[in-house]
């Protein structure tokens, strides 16, 4: 049975390697470990965090109860989810000819800052969903 | 040299903390952590691989949900491998997508059963096509 955690030494580092099944953590490359700590970063999860669009044109989120920020811009990704289906971020073509207003792209624009997240109807409209957003511990922008 | 891994006690909790390189672990915040068994996720991939399918038909693949979870999906089109590459305007974007007449592909990610969701693509175009589809660990729901 391979050995597949490793605490200690690997090469010339020092670190913590923990290899895929049926691979020898001492000896595998880069491609055949789940989790090396010589990346600059993983996909570490800071929040999990649920928005409902109700008949409003935005909704936000505060990441921290008080609003206060985590210190950071972070990399986000989000996706509308109705019953089963789970949607992404939809694509819609929408023309309103009396406000001279149209969109051709995602029916949702997500934005964050380092202390909330916000979903908006793409066309500025009153519109519902329900969405949850991943929230990394990557800073989208450095020195943000 | 920093200490950038810890087994034990951070703070008040206890856990397993692994922080970036020149980070000390004992004081590193979550932004500067590789690691961290206080975080709700690591962000694991369920899914990763090429899904091809042919000119004006459509392709399934189911895959194990593991616990029964709605999953977060990106797709891309595969035109050149690298991700986030498309050949037309609005394919091969960051999401999952229903799309809309004129766009050749959409890709959905359906919860089927506690054991198992669907990705299905539909390709209307007259060209064969191929996506990378990257699935989350995460619930989505």
């Amino acid at each position: 049975m391979a050995g597949r955690v490793l605490l200690g030494k690997k090469g010339s580092n020092y670190g913590l390697y923990v290899s895929r099944p049926g691979k020898e953590v001492t000896t595998v490359g880069r491609e055949d470990l789940i989790f090396s700590s010589d990346d600059t970063r993983t996909s570490q999860v800071l929040k999990i965090i649920d928005v409902t669009l109700s008949s409003a044109a935005t909704a936000t989120v505060n990441y921290n109860g008080d609003g206060s920020s985590i210190g950071y811009i972070p990399f986000i990704i989000a996706t509308e989810v109705s019953g089963d289906e789970i949607k992404g971020l939809p694509w819609e073509y929408s023309f309103q000819p009396f406000a001279g207003v149209y969109n051709i792209g995602s029916k949702w624009k997500v934005s964050t800052t380092n202390s909330a997240v916000t979903i908006a109807d793409s066309m500025g409209a009153a519109a519902s969903g329900t969405f949850r957003v991943l929230v990394f511990a990557i800073p989208a922008i450095d020195g943000s | 040299m920093a200490d950038r891994v810890l087994l034990g006690k951070k703070s008040s909790d206890y856990g397993l903390w692994v922080s970036r390189a020149t980070t000390e672990a004992d004081t590193a915040t979550d932004k500067d952590m590789l690691m961290s068994s206080t975080s709700p996720s690591v962000g694991q991939i369920l899914l990763f691989q090429k899904i091809d399918v042919n000119a004006s038909a459509s392709t399934t693949l189911d895959y194990k949900n593991h616990g029964g979870v709605k999953t977060f999906m990106n797709w891309w089109l595969n035109s050149d491998y690298l991700g986030g590459g498309g050949v037309s305007a609005g394919i091969g974007l960051y999401s999952s997508d229903y799309g809309f007449s004129g766009l050749l592909l959409t890709v959905t990610n359906e919860y089927i059963n506690s054991t198992t969701n669907r990705i299905t693509v539909a390709n209307i175009s007259l060209q064969s096509q191929s996506i990378i589809v990257m699935i989350f660990k995460e619930a989505a729901a």
